[in-house]
């Protein structure tokens, strides 16, 4: 078998990628120069071919990893070379916020228990150990999103202090709202409690929308290189998309024209039965626009 | 089979990317080039697969040990060439070191059996 059959026979099997094209023709280059330094030595041309082809071997693991299917694992090898291990002063900070969090939980609940139990209120304890953990949850949240990941790069500390104070502010407003609570100052819990909660999920809000991209370098590419290969049919056609869309648009007026007269034929018992059956027309619709055939042949 | 000493190929292919990065610190070379290097080294007796060195060729880049570009062919078409980097070279003289040491021990361990015989 000559070469170029043995190498397209070889890497038929394979979804195609750029890397994959890209190593067919460096394994066709290399068959042949086997071939052509045998050729040299004397060997006949269809022994030479059929040796260099054994001498090849099963390029199927690597082949493999190249094609879509190992995606995922590029992604893992990426993230292993690319990793970043937070300062001990770092991970120092975070537990020890952790634990006052725990310590101001226990406080809240020995409070809660204790009132529940009839042992007696004790509302300082249950206000000043939840503030503390609200502080403790802003604090870890600062910590949390100044850190350099892997992944991620770190925030400007005064906007980390921003996620902060705005964490910080949830908590507070759900505890503080609690521990009022348990000590029947409903009034005063609702009133503290309310402002911060809102406080707080607003700022988380703002500082959400306005957040611009953290992510490093190397995860934008990979997820890139990923949107590339799952893309479906409408995205790489868009005048399949726009099919879709024009379809899509006579469904639902045929399914409108078809739900008026049902209700002047046959009353309002029936009328809404062509919704659901466009609906189902839809999904078939997408299912068989939105994905080629050949991905099916995997 | 013949009393010469045999290369097993397990050997050989533990060592495979320490042995690209060797024959690529004497220069750039193509798939072929270091096979046929390998091929010569070895008396043509051994099989070693070029799927086995595509692997390692893989394996380097994705550890930035060599890096591969396109080269221009005279027959018109283009081949695709490998150069070893800074950290490859650092790499090559760890695999080496630990390898010089790996034989020494198992050198000593083996002269030590045959002078108990």
């Amino acid at each position: 078998m000559d070469p170029e059959t043995y190498v397209r026979e070889l890497f038929a099997r394979y979804e195609p990628t750029a890397e994959l094209d890209d190593f067919r023709e460096e394994v066709l280059g290399n068959l042949r120069a086997r071939i052509a330094q045998l050729t040299d030595e004397g060997v006949a041309a269809a022994e030479a071919a059929r040796r260099a082809q054994t001498e090849l071997g099963d390029i199927d693991e690597v082949a493999r990893e190249m094609s879509r299917e190992r995606v995922l694992d590029v992604y893992s090898h990426l993230y292993l070379r690319e990793r970043v291990r937070p300062s001990t002063g770092r991970v120092t900070a975070l537990v020890l916020l952790s634990v006052v969090i725990a310590l101001g939980a226990a406080g809240l609940t020995f409070a809660g228990v204790a009132r529940a139990t009839g042992a007696g209120a004790h509302p300082t304890i249950a206000i000043v150990s939840g503030l503390v953990a609200a502080i403790a949850v802003g604090g870890v949240v600062l910590v949390g999103t100044t850190t350099e990941t892997s992944t991620l790069y770190p925030l400007p500390i005064g906007r980390g202090a921003l996620y902060g104070l705005a964490a910080a502010a949830l908590a507070g407003g759900v505890v503080v709202g609690a521990a009022f609570v348990l000590t029947d100052w409903v009034g005063a819990g609702l009133l503290t409690g309310i402002p911060l909660l809102l406080l707080g999920m607003s700022g988380l809000i703002v500082l959400g929308v306005t957040q611009t991209n953290r992510k490093k370098p190397w995860v934008l590419r990979e997820q890139q290189r990923q949107a590339e290969l799952h893309v479906d049919e409408f995205s790489r056609n868009p005048q399949v998309a726009a099919r879709f869309g024009v379809y899509t648009a006579a469904l639902w007026t045929a399914a409108i024209v078809a739900a008026v007269v049902v209700l002047i034929a046959a009353g309002p018992l029936w009328c809404w039965l062509p919704f659901p059956l466009t609906i189902v027309a839809m999904m078939i619709l997408i299912g068989r626009m939105g994905f080629t055939k050949k991905e099916d042949a995997e | 089979m013949t009393d010469d000493p045999a290369l097993s190929s397990d050997v050989l292919r533990g060592h495979t990317d320490t042995i690209v990065l060797g024959l690529l610190r004497r220069g750039d070379d193509y798939g072929f080039g270091i096979y046929r290097a390998i091929l010569d080294a070895t008396g043509g007796d051994y099989e070693l697969k070029e799927a086995t060195l595509y692997a390692s060729f893989r394996r380097l880049v994705r550890d930035g040990a060599i890096e591969a570009y396109w080269g221009d062919e005279s027959q018109g078409g283009r081949r695709k060439y490998y150069r070893i980097t800074d950290a490859g070279r650092a790499a090559y003289r760890r695999n080496k070191a630990d390898w010089d040491f790996a034989r020494s021990v198992i050198d000593r361990l083996l002269d030590e059996k045959d002078t108990v015989d």
